[in-house]
Order: structure tokens, then C-alpha cells, then sequence
């Protein structure tokens, strides 16, 4: 069976990601204190934004998540969690080849906004970091939802 | 207030969680440690340490403490008003 290319796209950054943390698909399952740091991939929304008929009808679509760069430290928060914001910019943004995820989206990936996210209260350990929210725009034919076009 | 003999009877060894601490000085003292599961942002799982003492030895905040071979540091103070106090642990 083959994937969506909303899955597909998500896979691709999931590989990209994986050479600066390991990383997570939550909720699904709380991430342990003592993994960090990971990256967390949440709110994945897939939006339908322009329809062209007739026929199988060619889809545009507007694929978004964020990506939560997770650390856990006592001292040099700031600069750790830093550090890991770049790493995961560098992996999806440096080339052309990462921001289009090889020919899955198009133009490609954008990071639209970023927010600190921080909680010195409830674990054992300071935890949070940068979460950015990225954007993707894909096209596909309802015909054959699992081939980016 | 409590006094001398309910604050021994509070820690006793023989309560569940009983342990000793060990402050920066190097004095211990009793208390009971709980670190019941928490959660941050709903994403990441864990443990928040808290242990209950006397408050006229608690260490202060800031101060390190070795509980169970773990060293943590003293993020807060949740005094009862009677003698007793709950200090946040963050490890170290």
C-alpha cells in the first residue's frame, strides 16, 4: 500500500531530522525526560486549499506542523536549545534539494514562525526549546493520492 | 504547630518513601521523597521529585541535596506553617 504524500512529506523530514535528534511523532505517546533531546513533530494539518476539475481532480494542498527541537538541561538552556534550532533549520532549509524534500513539494518548505517553549516546573529538569511551525505546498490527483505532481 | 514528638511521627522511618537526604554540609537529614509521574507540554514524560522535612533543617533554595545516590538542587519551598515543608527538587 502506498503512502499519502502528505505522509510521504512527513517521512521525508523525519530522515532529514533524524541526523540532528531522534525523532518523535506525538501525541501519540509522551516522550521520556531521559530521551532528550528529541524533536517532536505535532499538529499536522493537511488543508485542501484550490481544486481544479474535471476529471481526477488536481489538488492543491497546504501541508503544516510544527517541529518542537526538546532538551532538557539545568544550566545553558538557552544557547542548548539554540543550538538545536539551527541543527533542524540547517537539515530542512540549507539546499534546495531539503526544501522541496526531493521533488515532494513545491516550492517547498518555509518555516513561518517560531516560539520559545519553556517549563522549569513540572519535571525533573528544565525542559523545552524552539518550536517552529513549517509550511509546504504540494499538489497531487485525487485519482492517485499517494504521487506528488 | 507540631510539635517535636508529631514532626518525628510525620517522618518516620517506617513510612513509605522514608529516606535520608544529604545536604551540601554533609548532614542528613529525614524526610519522605516522592516523585510521582508529570508531564511538560503534554509531550514530554518524566518525574517531579519533591521531599518533605522539617523546615528548621530544610536546605535553602539553591542549596544541593543527595537523595538515593541522586543530587539535586532545591527549586522551591512549600512550607505547611506547621513545621513541615514540601521543597521542589530538580536534578542535577
Amino acid at each position: 500500500m502506498s503512502q499519502h504524500v502528505a505522509s510521504q512529506i512527513i517521512a521525508a523530514v523525519e530522515t532529514r531530522l533524524a541526523a540532528v535528534a531522534s525523532v518523535h511523532i506525538v501525541p501519540l505517546f509522551a516522550v521520556p525526560l531521559e530521551n532528550l533531546p528529541a524533536i517532536l513533530i505535532e499538529d499536522i494539518e493537511d488543508e485542501t486549499t484550490q481544486a481544479l476539475g474535471p476529471g481526477p481532480v488536481q489538488e492543491i494542498h497546504r501541508l503544516s506542523f510544527e517541529i518542537f527541537g526538546c532538551i532538557a538541561a539545568v544550566s545553558g538552556f538557552q544557547t542548548t536549545a539554540g543550538t538545536l534550532r539551527t541543527d533542524i533549520e540547517k537539515a530542512l532549509l540549507a539546499a534546495t534539494n531539503d526544501v522541496r524534500l526531493d521533488g515532494l513539494c513545491r516550492p517547498g518548505l518555509s518555516r513561518i514562525s517560531a516560539v520559545f517553549r519553556h517549563d522549569a516546573e513540572s519535571l525533573q529538569k528544565p525542559v523545552g526549546g524552539w518550536s517552529m511551525k513549517f509550511v509546504c505546498t504540494y499538489q497531487l490527483k485525487t485519482d492517485a493520492p499517494d504521487i506528488a505532481i | 504547630m507540631w510539635d517535636a514528638a508529631d514532626l518525628s511521627a510525620l517522618i518516620d522511618p517506617d513510612l513509605p518513601g522514608y529516606a535520608l537526604g544529604t545536604k551540601a554540609d554533609l548532614s542528613q537529614i529525614g524526610g519522605l521523597f516522592r516523585a510521582p509521574y508529570a508531564e511538560s507540554f503534554g509531550l514530554v514524560s518524566g518525574n517531579d521529585p519533591v521531599f518533605t522535612c522539617l523546615l528548621a533543617t530544610a536546605p535553602a533554595n539553591g542549596a544541593g541535596i543527595t537523595i538515593n545516590s541522586i543530587a539535586y538542587t532545591v527549586t522551591g519551598h512549600k512550607p505547611d506553617q506547621r513545621g513541615m515543608v514540601v521543597i521542589d527538587l530538580e536534578k542535577q
